[in-house]
């Protein structure tokens, strides 16, 4: 789980929409508000919820991980 | 209520978003010419009406992601709708803005579509996270997060992680963001939070002052706000507090050459009994030497001295502004000096420096 959290901070901080263009940001934002909900879920929610969170996260983290990348290294 | 809407401008990178709004609502949007739909909450539309001109740039509203989030899709649903219509017009003002990005190649439109490029990527995620959230069934997990987080403590990793995030934030500038415009409630909350802690200055030297901070920051952060945004509201509040009781820097450095000036008249004033030599020196400061010597022989203690003295005292106040004096003083016989002995040094400094200029032509000709 704290990996899991460490992953999500990491991909918070990485998407930050000052990086893109206007036409772009608030697709950065929405991943970035999605990460964020995952985060506070992994987090707070207990047994069947968690697992679920777990499970959503290991899924965000896998879908954003070409965004990221690029974010990182520059669009 | 409003009879009129009023129209504002907001620049987004030069390029201009009009916006009438009437009974704190948006009444008409316009980009580029074209009627958009836009919805911003009613403090963004407060942030606008009060903003001092009725054209704003959107620099302003930097770290505000609600506003940034609007934009930004009414701009994206433009663009959109130019490309399913091939408006050329359009596209080529979004072509030579710099709302696009600067991975354009020669060919616009090719390079927005390019399945690789940043536009298609980022849309394709999104509609893949969607999945995701639409299985989690997002509202009923959004609820039930606000029922868990509430008055919560975070713990160790995350302590630190917001603590990473703390020490990454902006140091405060007077000069910036002194006047920068933040949420409204954000201010309530600093003002609320430094008048409960009883906090009037702020060292960054002391730690219960940075704890202090720290613990706004957390609050702020616990209420949805940018720790950007609470580090600048906790600053700005206290530099604003602190000049509505002390005045600013400025002001208070005037009032000190008020002061000053004040100081020097009445000493001055009290110069001008010319009791002691001390008195003398403060009234005669600017004077020629002739002036001097009016002032000092009705100087008291002056008058009280022997003729020994008084000719030191002469030589020190008056004949002393000609530096070179100094240099060659202990030459001149000091107890006869007179007006005479000036004289007969200057003849004899005269004398040297020709001696010295015939000196040189003789070794120059050798």
């Amino acid at each position: 789980m704290q990996e899991q959290i460490k992953a999500l901070g990491k991909a918070i901080e990485a998407l930050d929409h000052n990086k893109v263009s206007w036409v772009n940001k608030h697709l950065v934002i929405d991943l970035h508000e999605k990460a964020t909900v995952l985060l506070k879920s992994v987090k707070h929610f207990e047994n069947d919820e968690l697992q679920k969170a777990i499970n959503a996260s290991q899924e965000f983290l896998k879908d954003t991980k070409d965004v990221i990348t690029k974010l990182d290294g520059g669009f | 209520m409003d009879l009129f809407s009023k129209r504002y401008t907001i620049l987004v990178n030069d390029e201009p978003v009009e916006l009438s709004i009437k009974n704190n609502k948006i009444r008409n949007a316009y980009f580029m010419d074209n009627r958009m739909t836009i919805e911003l909450s009613e403090d963004i539309i407060k942030q606008i009406q009060t903003y001092p001109s009725t054209v704003i740039n959107a620099d302003k509203f930097d770290g505000n992601a609600e506003f940034t989030k609007a934009i930004s899709k009414m701009m994206s649903q433009q663009l959109d709708l130019a490309i399913l219509r091939n408006d050329k017009t359009t596209l080529s003002r979004f072509a030579r803005s710099g709302l696009v990005g600067d991975d354009k190649t020669a060919d616009f439109l090719q390079s927005i579509n390019n399945p690789t490029g940043a536009r298609k990527l980022l849309i394709n995620t999104v509609d893949k996270t969607n999945t995701i959230f639409k299985v989690l069934k997002l509202d009923r997990f959004l609820d039930k997060l606000k029922e868990k987080i509430a008055d919560t403590k975070a713990d160790a990793f995350l302590q630190a992680f917001q603590q990473d995030q703390f020490n990454k934030s902006v140091g405060y500038d007077s000069k910036l963001h002194l006047n920068k415009q933040l949420d409204t409630e954000l201010v309530t909350l600093a003002s609320n939070f430094l008048k409960n802690h009883n906090i009037e200055v702020f060292d960054a030297e002391k730690v219960e002052d940075k704890q202090s901070e720290e613990l706004f920051m957390q609050t702020a952060l616990r209420n949805g706000f940018l720790v950007d945004d609470a580090k600048i509201a906790f600053h700005q509040t206290l530099e604003k507090n602190q000049i509505s009781k002390y005045g600013t820097i400025k002001d208070n450095l005037n009032l000190i050459e008020k002061f000053k000036s004040n100081i020097e008249f009445l000493e001055k004033q009290d110069a001008m009994k010319n009791k002691t030599l001390k008195d003398f020196s403060t009234v005669s400061e600017d004077m020629t030497p002739v002036e001097k010597i009016d002032i000092l022989v009705k100087n008291e203690e002056y008058l009280n001295m022997n003729e020994a003295q008084k000719l030191r005292v002469e030589n020190d106040v008056i004949y002393d502004d000609v530096p070179i004096t100094d240099k060659y003083l202990s030459n001149i016989d000091t107890s006869s000096a007179d007006m005479g002995g000036y004289q007969e040094f200057n003849y004899n400094n005269d004398r040297l420096k020709s001696q010295h200029q015939v000196n040189t032509q003789l070794n120059t000709q050798q």
